[in-house]
């Protein structure tokens, strides 16, 4: 779990540094603004990848909680 | 939530993440290679966007207007490919404005206008003006073009409709079921408070103010590029920070008030208080003020003008679809914080 969370950040991290490697503003504006689209849909992505993360997190904390009250 | 609503839901939002980025661009004039133009032959590259040049070579025309002075046909150099054309324009001593236009036409794409970079207010062809220099065409409403509709500026981000605008509606509709929530926790009978319903409300704005930081975090990109600046003094911005904080300083208060009766009292006042102010800030005060959203100063949704059919067929799907995941998300919060709550109980 823990190296397939390093592996994302990784490959976000790299995104990030493609897009800073011309300067953000030439690369947005590239071919018609596409990569404004792109940005705008990762964020909504990321966003409520996040959120379903931690509610995740709420669950294992419940399922814990079990375990130990049951030992 | 019936699973025939979540494979609909899943549905909506895969053709919306396929057709907003597929669907194709209608044709539109980008942009002049030329800066200035004097009296005599002057030579420029006509720019295009998802125009057909080279298909419709045989029936491209390319014009110069001049504010006051008439039309000037160029004469075409050389079709680069279909969004490139280079012309050369001969313009007489008699010119007095500065205000030039240009616009391109031919038979699949229509009549393609660049707002000049010379600092024209617009292309406008008055036909049967006697010091027309050519014969012109316009035949801009002719074409049925297919692809979302050209905006200079916008461009290619006009995509963006299909998921920055869905954040806002589905924070609406899930602020709507934690205010109707809120009252019917307040309208269980005198003096008290149905905690269920106080659950369900707070759990419908935590998804709610997901969507709204969304939809501020992606209009806040989507201003950058398109209106130069991160944050504008638009009123519909000012008021969504708003609107934010003051959700924001819902969950604070439901956090300081340790005593389960009073916090969902006080909470379900309080919601009542910040949906008005919503409905207010949002739907109500941008149709009076002046601002940069479309629709300003009337309806604040859409006329024909802003959204034409094929923005139209990817853009509804995309707001059921992400509507019925804010509820599907409301849900699963709604859930775990019941279970959290009876694990409280029985610990």
């Amino acid at each position: 779990m823990r190296n397939r969370f390093y592996l994302s950040l990784a490959l976000v991290l790299g995104t990030l540094q493609a897009s800073a490697q011309d300067g953000m503003e030439e690369y947005f504006y590239q071919s018609g603004k596409i990569k404004v689209v792109i940005g705008v849909a990762f964020i909504v992505l990321t966003g409520l990848i996040i959120y379903l993360w931690r509610l995740d997190r709420r669950v294992s904390h419940m399922e814990q909680q079990q375990k130990g009250g049951k030992s | 939530m019936k699973n025939w609503l979540k494979i609909t839901c899943i549905g909506l939002l895969l053709y919306t993440a396929v057709f907003s980025l597929w669907h194709p661009m209608g044709p539109g004039g980008l942009a002049v290679s030329a800066t200035k133009l004097h009296p005599g032959r002057n030579e420029f590259e006509f720019k295009g966007y998802a125009t057909h040049f080279k298909e419709a070579e045989s029936s491209l025309q390319v014009y110069v207007s001049v504010d006051s002075s008439g039309v000037y046909c160029a004469d075409i150099l050389q079709v680069v490919d279909e969004s490139r054309v280079i012309v050369s324009v001969f313009l007489p001593d008699t010119i007095s404005s500065k205000r030039f236009g240009f616009a391109a036409n031919n038979d699949i794409d229509g009549t393609v206008i660049v707002d000049s970079p010379v600092g024209h207010d617009g292309f406008q062809f008055v036909p049967g003006t006697s010091n027309s220099l050519c014969q012109y065409r316009v035949n801009q409403e002719e074409f049925s073009r297919y692809g979302f509709p050209y905006q200079p500026i916008i461009i290619e981000s006009i995509r963006n409709l299909m998921w920055h605008v869905p954040m806002w509606f589905t924070m609406f509709v899930l602020m709507t079921i934690s205010f109707i929530f809120s009252i019917r926790a307040l309208g269980k009978e005198e003096g008290r408070v149905d905690l269920d319903h106080d659950t369900r409300a707070s759990a419908a704005a935590a998804v709610g103010v997901v969507f709204c930081v969304l939809g501020l975090i992606t209009g806040s990109l989507w201003a950058r590029f398109t209106w130069g600046d991160w944050w504008t003094n638009d009123p519909q911005l000012n008021g969504a920070m708003v609107v934010f904080m003051v959700y924001v300083a819902y969950f604070i208060l439901r956090n300081s008030t340790p005593d389960e009766e009073k916090r969902a009292r006080l909470s379900a006042i309080f919601n009542i208080f910040a949906f008005v102010l919503m409905v207010v800030l949002l739907m109500v005060m941008p149709r009076f003020t002046e601002g940069l959203h479309p629709g300003k100063s009337g309806n604040p949704a859409f006329s024909k003008y802003d959204l034409d059919s094929s923005l139209r067929s990817v853009f509804y799907p995309a707001c059921a679809g992400f509507i019925l995941l804010g509820y599907w998300i409301y849900r699963l919060n709604y859930r775990i914080q019941k279970l959290e709550q009876h694990d409280e109980t029985h610990a």
